[in-house]
């Protein structure tokens, strides 16, 4: 018999879903078949059975599993599985007093108290009542065949008037204050839990401060609509950003670098540029893996890949994985100036909104109108200084300035 | 079918283990028939088994000495100590010669020996009946300390002490005699309950708890009690844990989940039981604990004879309730 057990499948959850069994409880599987998914807070992954078998289930669909936790068996054809994981072991202290029949004493240690001229304490009574056996299972404690509602409970209920009928439904042997105030409670997906985990780590443990920098990009948008006809993709300001800043990758290492402890950082191993995404299923934060080496085009094709996968699938950890800087977009209209959380285990953040038109004064007098974009930075300031921030603010915008329509390919 | 108690149940292993293993013997005061020992814990041994159950003179020291002796010699002795308070005059015959002579021989020397003291008050019987003096012997090598449960079975108790082979001592409540043992189902209405290789728990499924307790066998009942008002009253969820092994403590599961922990025991503050489990687990919790441990025994007083006094001496269900509340506010 194998023990299917849960691999570790990223450094931040405790636990994962098991979202689907991918082959049946008593079915055959092969060396390499599917068995499950499961869903880390971010990514779904397949997991493979590591031999031939036939499968039992250790624990339901919809099931949250631990790192380590066995979650099934596979068994050599005949062979008998054992308990199930989630029944619990051990002796049930209750069941043999009740097996052995023939010599009981009948009166008993009770006369004791009697014979050293006591009674039993009224304490004895009073804990026997608490603690005798009680005949009533799971969801039927209560005196009238419905759960035990805690005084605390009970209250809320009275107080928010909550009729017994849901907190019946709950289908709980005891209802707690928390279950009652989880009836009117607007539940948070689980993605957004995660979400909330990082950005209160990164808001509690990174000294961020922040720069914007305005960015004329006329003559990117025109070197834009260019690339997209030849590269038959579509491109704009993100991909020619994403470009630009993994282009100094070299010229700026510590701004990619991960924070270590002693004031100390270790080096990126590449320009990963990690790009929020965010389709309306929670914002995900996928990489764009050696960005310096893709140009806009192999860049445009990567989110392109990013955008479908929000929309249709799910992600998978290696896509999330490795980030050294992350750039989040605000394409929304209107939106003027945008401040990211460093995400823990980086030292830099950007933030890019739409391009907006605006008219400015020429030099030889008169006016004309531009396209402008504004691009933030949060950085660890443990880490980086305003100097190093805006140096590295203005070489994008430089580099963005550069661009028009025509010029040479970049 | 009325709930069968605890003391018969213990009644019933003794009975069996005799009938199974002829090499056990039984010693006590006044442990024969018709009388059947103070507790009645041993009616029905000597009608049984003759002599191999029998009434001794008082002199505990005597008992407990001619019981290490009958295991040395080769036998298995269960030796009944009336009071566990009495257990003071065989000190020197358990701690300077069962404990030790398992060791000093140049060899191992098996001793499998039980010695079994009803322990614990309210019942009203003074200051030299109604305490429970674990304490005194716990920290000494080559004896292990043990006792009764309401969740572990009595016969595999005494299985396991007889197969340690050496002296053990097993402190039985007289309120626990009296109390039905918890036939599967629900404790209190409310919790599970499961034994784990040396440890029993008592816990409300599904519920992360916000303090887990730990207990010897004779509060456990009132410790239950105070669990189910805090639960119904308060809110506060707790996990009880049973040890039947006190000394050396086994491994306990699970502590690191409750925000907080408290040890509930009926024996006198100062170098006690609780203390002894605090010391094990400080090291153990610190990265997971948020205030100490919380200490919940009896007062430093002499047990008084008055019902209405002892109780105030020796933890009861309210006192633990106030107390774990307190601690967690």
């Amino acid at each position: 018999m194998i023990e299917i057990r849960v691999p570790r499948l990223n450094a931040n959850d405790a636990s994962y879903v098991l979202v689907e069994w991918a082959a049946g409880d008593g079915q055959e599987v092969r060396a390499g078949d599917p068995v499950a998914v499961l869903e880390t807070s971010k990514a779904a992954e397949e997991l493979a059975a590591e031999a031939g078998g036939v499968l039992r289930h250790l624990v339901r669909e919809g099931a949250e599993c631990a790192p380590g936790q066995p979650i099934a068996r596979l068994l050599a054809p005949g062979e008998q599985a054992g308990e199930r994981s989630g029944e619990r072991s051990g002796e049930q202290p209750g069941e043999q007093g009740g097996e052995h029949p023939g010599e009981r004493p009948r009166e008993h240690a009770a006369d004791a108290a009697g014979d050293r001229g006591g009674e039993p304490a009224a304490q004895a009574g009073a804990a026997q009542a608490g603690a005798g056996p009680d005949g009533a299972g799971p969801g039927g404690a209560g005196p009238d065949g419905g759960p035990v509602v805690t005084e605390p409970a009970r209250r809320l209920m009275e107080e928010r008037g909550i009729p017994p009928e849901r907190v019946r439904a709950l289908g709980l042997r005891v209802v707690r204050r928390a279950d009652v105030e989880g009836l009117d409670l607007i539940e948070v997906p689980r993605v957004q839990r995660r979400i909330a985990e990082v950005v209160t780590r990164s808001h509690r443990e990174i000294p961020a401060a922040y720069a914007v920098m305005r960015i004329d990009v006329t003559g990117a948008l025109s070197r834009a609509r260019e690339l997209s006809r030849s590269e038959r993709t579509l491109i704009g300001v993100p991909e020619l950003v994403i470009d630009a800043v993994a282009g100094l990758l070299g010229r700026f290492p510590l701004l990619f670098a991960a924070p270590v402890a002693g004031g100390r950082a270790r080096p990126a191993e590449g320009a990963h540029v990690g790009v929020t995404i965010d389709v309306g299923r929670g914002m995900f934060i996928p990489v764009v893996r050696h960005a310096d080496r893709l140009g806009p085009g192999g860049i445009a094709r990567e989110l392109t890949r990013f955008r479908a996968t929000a929309m249709n699938g799910s992600f998978t950890e290696a896509d999330l994985a490795g980030g050294a800087i992350t750039l989040t977009l605000h394409p929304a209209d209107g939106v003027i100036m945008a401040v990211p959380l460093v995400p823990p285990g980086q030292i830099c953040a950007l933030a890019l909104t739409a391009p907006r038109s605006e008219v400015v004064e020429q030099a030889g007098g008169g006016f004309r109108a531009r396209k402008v974009v504004s691009l933030g930075l949060a950085y660890d300031h443990r880490y980086v200084n305003g100097m190093q921030a805006t140096a590295f603010l203005g070489e994008i915008r430089a580099g963005l300035e550069r661009l028009s329509g025509g010029s040479a390919p970049i | 079918m009325r709930a069968v108690r605890m003391g018969e149940r213990l009644n019933l292993a003794l009975h069996e283990l005799m009938a199974r293993d002829p090499d056990v013997y039984l010693l006590g005061e006044d442990v024969a028939d018709p009388y059947g020992g103070a507790f009645k814990i041993t009616k029905g041994l000597s009608t049984r088994f003759g002599d191999r159950v029998r009434s001794t003179p008082l002199s505990e020291g005597a008992i407990v000495g001619a019981g290490a002796g009958l295991a040395l010699a080769g036998g298995k002795a269960i030796v009944e100590i009336m009071f566990a308070d009495f257990a003071a005059l065989a000190f020197d015959q358990l701690v300077n010669f069962a404990a030790k002579s398992t060791a000093m021989y140049g060899r191992r020397v098996p001793l499998p020996l039980i010695v079994r003291c009803p322990s614990g008050g309210n019942r009203g019987y003074g200051p030299t009946h109604s305490q429970s003096p674990h304490k005194h012997f716990i920290g000494v090598p080559g004896l292990d300390v043990y006792e009764l449960t309401p969740f572990h079975d009595p016969g595999e108790l005494l299985e396991r002490m007889l197969a340690a082979r050496r002296p053990c001592l097993l402190f039985e409540d007289k309120v626990l005699y009296t109390l039905p043992a918890p036939e599967g189902g629900t404790v209190a209405g409310l919790f599970d309950h499961e034994v784990r290789g040396d440890v029993a728990r008592v816990f409300l499924p599904g519920a992360e708890p916000d303090c887990a307790i730990v207990a010897h066998g004779g509060v456990a009942h009132r410790v239950i009690e105070a669990m189910r008002t805090l639960l119904l009253e308060e809110d506060v969820a707790c996990e009880l844990l049973v040890p039947a092994r006190l000394y050396p403590l086994p491994e306990l599961p699970g502590l690191e989940r409750a925000g907080h922990v408290c040890v509930v025991e009926d024996g006198s503050p100062g170098g006690s039981w609780g203390a002894e489990v605090a010391r094990v687990l400080h090291p153990r919790l610190w990265p997971a604990l948020r205030r100490p441990i919380t200490l919940i025994g009896a007062a430093e007083r002499v047990i008084p004879a008055a019902p209405h006094l002892e109780r105030e001496v020796l933890p009861q269900a309210e006192r633990v309730h106030r107390e774990i509340l307190e601690a967690l506010s």
